[in-house]
């Protein structure tokens, strides 16, 4: 496994525009860099834009914490059969491991429309791991044959 | 993101998304799309355009949809990536919107 590469992302909601193509330019460069397989490229992806999406959304709505802007700190760890992502964010506390798994799939009926996005980091992930250290949440995917 | 639209006759409109669906691909074609499926009853959605496709996108789709259905209309989605189409099955969304090869076929789904 090759070393860890790290980006620091505004998780504002009126940086989404700038913030996300920036940090799928930086995840294609690491990917390449490291001769990820299609399916690792594809799963690491996937389970970083939902982690990402994940505190955008829902990690600042009542604002940051009192003194500190908002801060979302990306690692990455890849090899060409595994990744580990880890997303750290100074927002609400928010445990994507403690929620229960969708029983139902989509239904054009279905007012929520959630709960896709942890569905497919489960999915595509080997294991998800999560904590609260000091004001912040950390959220570590593993992902195919990773260390 | 780019979101394109014609009307091909028989009251059906053939939509295309170009870009990534991901949360600030999304926050340009929800607006878009909700533009098109309140204009139209039947829609063929290409996109072989899409890049990638996140939940987020998932849920554009639904509400696109939805809004269509709502009125009796219909959404059908085709030329998405093998990616795009394993999202779209992962979370049972290929069970509620139809989604087909290509053009020629959306056009016959939609009759």
């Amino acid at each position: 496994m090759a070393g860890v590469a790290r980006l620091e992302l505004s998780p504002r909601a009126e940086d989404v525009a700038v913030e996300i193509p920036r940090m799928t330019a930086w995840l294609d460069e690491a990917l390449a860099a490291a001769g990820a397989s299609r399916a690792v490229a594809e799963a690491t992806r996937l389970c970083l834009h939902e982690a990402v999406a994940n505190v955008v959304e829902h990690g600042f709505s009542r604002g940051g914490p009192p003194g500190e802007g908002p801060m979302l700190r990306v690692a990455l760890q890849l090899g060409p059969r595994g990744a580990v992502v880890a997303v750290r964010d100074n927002g609400a506390p928010f445990d994507p491991t403690a929620h229960p798994p969708r029983t139902e799939l989509a239904r054009l009926d279905d007012d929520a429309l959630g709960g896709f996005g942890i569905h497919l980091m489960r999915e595509q992930s080997r294991r998800l791991a999560y904590a609260r250290d000091g004001g912040w949440n950390s959220l570590t995917i593993f992902i195919g044959d990773a260390a | 993101m780019r979101i394109d639209h014609e009307d091909v006759g028989g009251g059906v409109v053939r939509a295309s998304l170009t870009g990534s669906l991901d949360i600030a691909g999304a926050a340009e074609a929800d607006p878009a799309l909700a533009a098109i499926a309140a204009g139209a009853e039947r829609v063929a959605l290409d996109m072989s355009g899409v890049e990638f496709l996140a939940s987020v996108g998932v849920r554009s789709l639904m509400k696109a949809a939805r809004a269509l259905s709502a009125k009796g209309g219909r959404l059908v989605v085709f030329g998405a990536d093998d990616a795009a189409r394993k999202v779209l099955r992962s979370t049972g969304v290929d069970q509620v919107i139809a989604v087909v090869e290509d053009e020629a076929a959306a056009l016959a789904a939609l009759g």
